[in-house]
């Protein structure tokens, strides 16, 4: 075989370890799926079956029909609202902060990395009556400031201790160069730094977006209103007082990770462009 | 902007750095002051059922604390804790760097396929507990149903209702879910690293495994400590997974502190104590943060 | 120079002054009293009223339909519905009356109401209740779990019971026509229905409470109650601990709650198993074989049997009296009847159930309703989540092994500090 050939069934064959991986590591999400086809006896079944022996629709079908007055889309457009504004949030302050902990040396550095971590050192648990206290007095609970705040906070610190690495790894000369070419500290931010730090940033807007999709306590505690709950609630009427709805918990499942999915798989397109766009060479 | 910049002194660096980081920080001060002195205030007090409407909180000093330190549960669910999230940040951590340089080579899907890994770390956690429990099960999970079918078992492993199993399962759980997310990051961070130095370096004659160590490594450490980081303080809040396998069981075999706290706090109602288990954990952490802060010092030196 | 101080004082200006802010949101809070009633565009004072019932299902909807009919008769008042998972209902309410953000009306589990009583969150009904409803007489049982100190802080909305589940195809195919009725009887039935891949028995026994419910039974019918377990833990734990290590009930037992038990039971691993007429509705969807109930299997003397289900309380506070016509409007023997048939519950008022043939004359119900007469509540007792974690850890500790005898000496001594409290 020629030299090239070699390379070529090298590169192939490095694809197809890698699918064959990925498969066998997503085979809870292929359970998750399957199940949500299964009936309740086949759920339970004494040999476990890997592919559903009547396939059946019902669980995904009650999905789309409306729930007690609130329809999936509002679910969909809930956990949209909170998780694209938690992400705004936290990605901007986090951006700013980690940029100024990384470049920047300040007296009080170590004290402030404390403070901006603090959020993670209580579990989230303790948080939710205080704050409810605070929402209250501030008077927007049962808004979706109330969920969007929260969920910021604590999206804030990873943010910033994923970002931080980023910055540190952006040449010093580039801003040099740039700050000598005449533009001050703050522009040369914009138009020089953050375009070479944009997979972290993406990155950490990803990770912050998957958190506050994800979150449930937040919606529970502050939300009143039913027609302002998120997709992780809709998940949890089908566990209702006194039986699970096995198949309609995974088909839920299934429709809360299906937009993520698609916005990672568009993301990282724009990732991939940012990583080869010429950045890192100087 | 720029023209009144330039009449007036410039600022200074450390002052511009403070700005930066000035929105964070108000943000994170004004919401987060309340709830942390509303803890430390109430884990001194007697505050459960008894005194709960009447507003009568009457001052106890460290009594729950002793309390808590005394309690066999909470100092078993300080090491499980333990146990569990340095276990499963060195396998993560360990295991997604391995993947990362499969990864991280240039073929085509290597994108995709490791961004869709991504996938377990998305799945709600309540619903991967769910999932693994039944993958666990004993008499009909997927798990022993390979295990035999590969002839590694003769019997089926009683993973979730034993608990030296029940451990061992929750924490390969969580490996699992954290996987992904390390080799991304890990992966990211190696695309800062540019080609010309490697190419340096083989050219110098270092073998691929010397590169690894001398230049990969170095240059990869703020990204591992970030990692390391993140995942201590995610995997030590454990809850919804421990939730959804075990509740806790078999016998208290992975209770969790964060399980002992929402049990405190919502089964017992003993928000005092709940509240001195929640600082004990916030000082866990605390001091895992100034180790961080001590390590992001020590690079800038 | 100046400039440079200046910066940092704002900064520093802007730290303090976020703290402030802070600390007064929260502080200012407990002194709060408490949210003014909203009122509806037509003038009406919105209740609001936490519930986890759902309107998919046929007796949720009954319920939300019967609430409308108040709201819609009422020209005060007007309720509306907030729909609660229920495993969330509990943080909700204990996070909501630290904020002081209660609604009006709760549903809650029978057990974790005295908790909740003693908390002072609930209004005393005690002398409405003997005013204007002395013509209802209530079953004891679920009457009990409302009160606290001897008064009446809610009002019993369903009852349950347990009973032993059955296959009756099983049972027939291995030659057996009655059910177990004894302990010994059920351990000898659940070691010949044990076949590959089907237990003889199942019971939920993970670390919650649903698993304490179905091990009070047996516990009663040793003589004993959670604080006289020296009278027969020993032996009801033994009973768990035998079926377990002849194999006729699986070992993940101790790791099943309530819907795996059935799950197991529905998908024919197991013959009979342990449950309560919720179950009814869902039974008669899920099951495509033949099922029967019986009493549970006795010890040495009579069947005996627990009591569960939900009530409704009010919350303390200004809007009490349109809480109670609401309230008082879903305590008509139609209302109750027609939601308690389509949701396989019994009614808490026994002048109901006995006005109705479905309760008295159904073979099915008829168990059910005969037990309430026998059945005891747990509790009630605030500090019954205490109480039930020892009962459960004695049992978790059985399903890793320990003796039946040491897990009841630990649980004993360990149940000594809440027999003292009482």
């Amino acid at each position: 075989m020629s030299k090239y050939q070699t390379k070529q069934v090298k590169k192939y064959g490095c694809t197809v370890i890698a699918v064959l991986f990925t498969l066998v590591y997503l085979f809870p999400l292929y359970w998750m799926v399957i199940t949500s086809f299964k009936t309740k006896e086949e759920i339970f079944s004494a040999v476990p079956t890997f592919w559903p022996s009547h396939f059946s629709f019902d669980a995904y079908i009650t999905q789309f029909t409306v729930h007690d007055g609130i329809s999936m889309f509002s679910y969909l457009k809930n956990s949209m609202i909170i998780a694209v504004g938690a992400t705004l949030i936290s990605t901007v302050l986090a951006t700013f902060a980690a940029y100024g902990l990384a470049r920047y040396a300040m007296k009080r550095k170590q004290m402030l990395i404390l403070i901006l971590t603090v959020t993670q050192m209580l579990p989230m648990v303790m948080f939710l009556a205080p704050m409810l206290q605070t929402f209250n007095k501030l008077g927007i609970t049962g808004s979706y400031a109330s969920v969007i705040l929260f969920d910021a906070l604590f999206s804030i610190p990873m943010s910033i201790i994923i970002l931080r690495p980023y910055f540190t790894s952006v040449p010093k000369e580039l801003e040099e160069a740039a700050i000598v070419d005449g533009c001050n500290r703050f522009n040369c931010f914009y138009k020089v730094i953050l375009p070479n730090a944009y997979p972290g940033i993406f990155a950490c807007a990803s990770f912050a977006f998957m958190a506050a999709w994800g979150d449930l306590m937040a919606s529970m505690t502050f939300l009143t209103d039913g027609d302002k709950l998120p997709m992780t609630v809709m998940m949890y009427k089908s566990m209702g007082r006194y039986g699970v709805n096995w198949n309609s918990l995974m088909a839920t499942a299934t429709m809360v990770i299906i937009p993520i999915i698609v916005l990672f798989l568009i993301m990282r397109k724009s990732l991939v462009s940012g990583l080869t766009s010429g950045s890192v060479k100087g | 902007m720029k023209g009144t910049k330039r009449k007036h002194k410039r600022l200074s660096n450390e002052t511009v750095g403070y700005l930066y980081v000035l929105p964070a920080v108000v943000f994170i001060v004004a919401f987060v002051v309340y709830p942390i002195a509303y803890n430390i205030l109430i884990s001194m007090q007697k505050y459960d059922i008894s005194t709960f409407q009447n507003g009568v909180r009457e001052f106890i000093g460290l009594t729950n604390y002793k309390a808590i330190f005394s309690d066999q549960l909470f100092i078993k669910s300080v090491s499980n804790t333990f146990v569990f999230t340095i276990v499963c940040i060195i396998f993560q951590l360990g295991l997604g760097f391995l993947l990362a340089l499969f990864f991280h080579k240039k073929f085509p899907g290597a994108n995709v396929t490791s961004g869709l890994t991504l996938i377990a770390w998305v799945m709600p956690m309540l619903v991967i507990g769910i999932i693994w429990k039944w993958l666990w099960a004993s008499d009909s999970g997927a798990i022993n149903y390979f295990l035999s079918a590969l002839h590694l078992i003769k019997e089926p492993i009683p993973w979730l209702s034993d608990p030296k199993y029940a451990i061992i399962a929750v924490t390969a759980t969580n490996i699992w879910v954290g996987i992904p997310f390390n080799m991304l990051l890990v992966i990211t961070g190696m695309t800062t690293i540019s080609d010309d130095v490697y190419e340096a370096a083989t050219i110098d004659g270092a073998s691929k495994f010397q590169s690894l160590r001398f230049i990969t490594l170095p240059l990869l450490k703020p990204t591992m400590v970030s990692a390391v980081t993140i995942g201590f303080i995610y995997t030590f809040k454990a809850y919804d997974l421990i939730v959804g396998m075990t509740q806790g069981g078999p016998n208290h075999a992975t209770e969790m502190i964060s399980t002992l706290i929402y049990q405190e706090n919502f089964t017992t109602f003993d928000f005092g104590k709940g509240s001195a288990m929640a600082n004990i954990y916030f000082l866990i952490i605390f001091v895992v943060a100034i180790f961080y802060s001590k390590l992001v010092m020590k690079e800038e030196a | 120079m100046k400039k440079r101080s200046l910066w940092k004082r704002i900064s520093a200006c802007g730290l303090v002054a976020a703290m402030c802010v802070s600390l007064l949101a929260g502080c200012g809070g407990s002194s709060d009293t408490k949210k003014e009633a909203k009122k509806t565009k037509d003038g009406k004072t919105e209740l609001v009223m936490w519930t986890f019932m759902s309107k998919e299902n046929s007796y949720g909807k009954a319920f939300y339909d019967a609430v409308d009919a108040f709201s819609d008769g009422s020209e005060e008042y007007t309720v509306k519905i907030e729909q609660i998972p229920f495993s969330q209902l509990v943080s909700k309410i204990t996070v909501a009356a630290q904020s002081k953000s209660l609604p009006d009306i709760i549903q809650v589990d029978g057990c974790d109401h005295a908790s909740f009583s003693a908390m002072g969150i609930f209004a005393d009904l005690t002398e409405k209740v003997d005013s204007e409803m002395s013509d209802l007489e209530f079953y004891s049982g679920p009457l009990e779990s409302c009160k606290y100190e001897d008064k009446l802080y809610g009002l019993p909305l369903n009852a349950n019971n347990l009973v032993l589940v059955y296959n009756v195809d099983m049972l027939k195919a291995a030659g057996l026509e009655n059910p177990p009725s004894t302990w010994d009887e059920l351990k000898e039935y659940a070691k010949t229905l044990t076949t590959d891949g089907t237990y003889g028995f199942a019971i939920n026994a993970i670390d919650d409470e649903g698993s304490t419910y179905s091990f009070m039974p047996f516990l009663y019918e040793t003589g004993a109650d959670w604080n006289t377990l020296d009278k027969g833990a020993a032996k009801a734990l033994g009973l768990y601990q035998d079926l377990a290590a002849d194999g006729s009930m699986s070992k993940e037992a101790f790791g099943w709650g309530q819907n795996d038990a059935y799950g197991q039971f529905v998908a024919k691993r197991a013959a009979m198993y342990i449950d309560g007429n919720w179950r009814l509705p869902e039974l008669e969807k899920d099951a495509d074989f033949e099922y029967a109930f019986a009493p549970i299997p006795a010890y040495e003397g009579t069947s005996a049997t627990c009591i569960g289900g939900e009530n409704l309380a009010i919350v303390n506070n200004d809007n009490f009296e349109g809480s109670w016509d609401c309230v008082k409007s879903l305590f008509t023997e139609e209302t109750m009847n027609d939601y308690c048939k389509k949701s396989g519950m019994i009614p808490t008022v026994k002048t109901f159930a006995m006005a109705d043939e479905y309760f008295t004359d159904d073979p099915v119900m008829k168990v059910f309703v005969e037990n309430m007469e026998v059945a005891k509540t747990r509790g009630p007792s605030p500090i019954w989540p205490q109480i039930s974690q020892v009962l459960r850890d004695m049992i978790q500790q059985v399903g890793t092994g320990v003796s039946a005898d040491d897990a009841a000496a630990d649980g004993i001594k360990a149940m000594q500090e809440y027999v003292d409290k009482q």
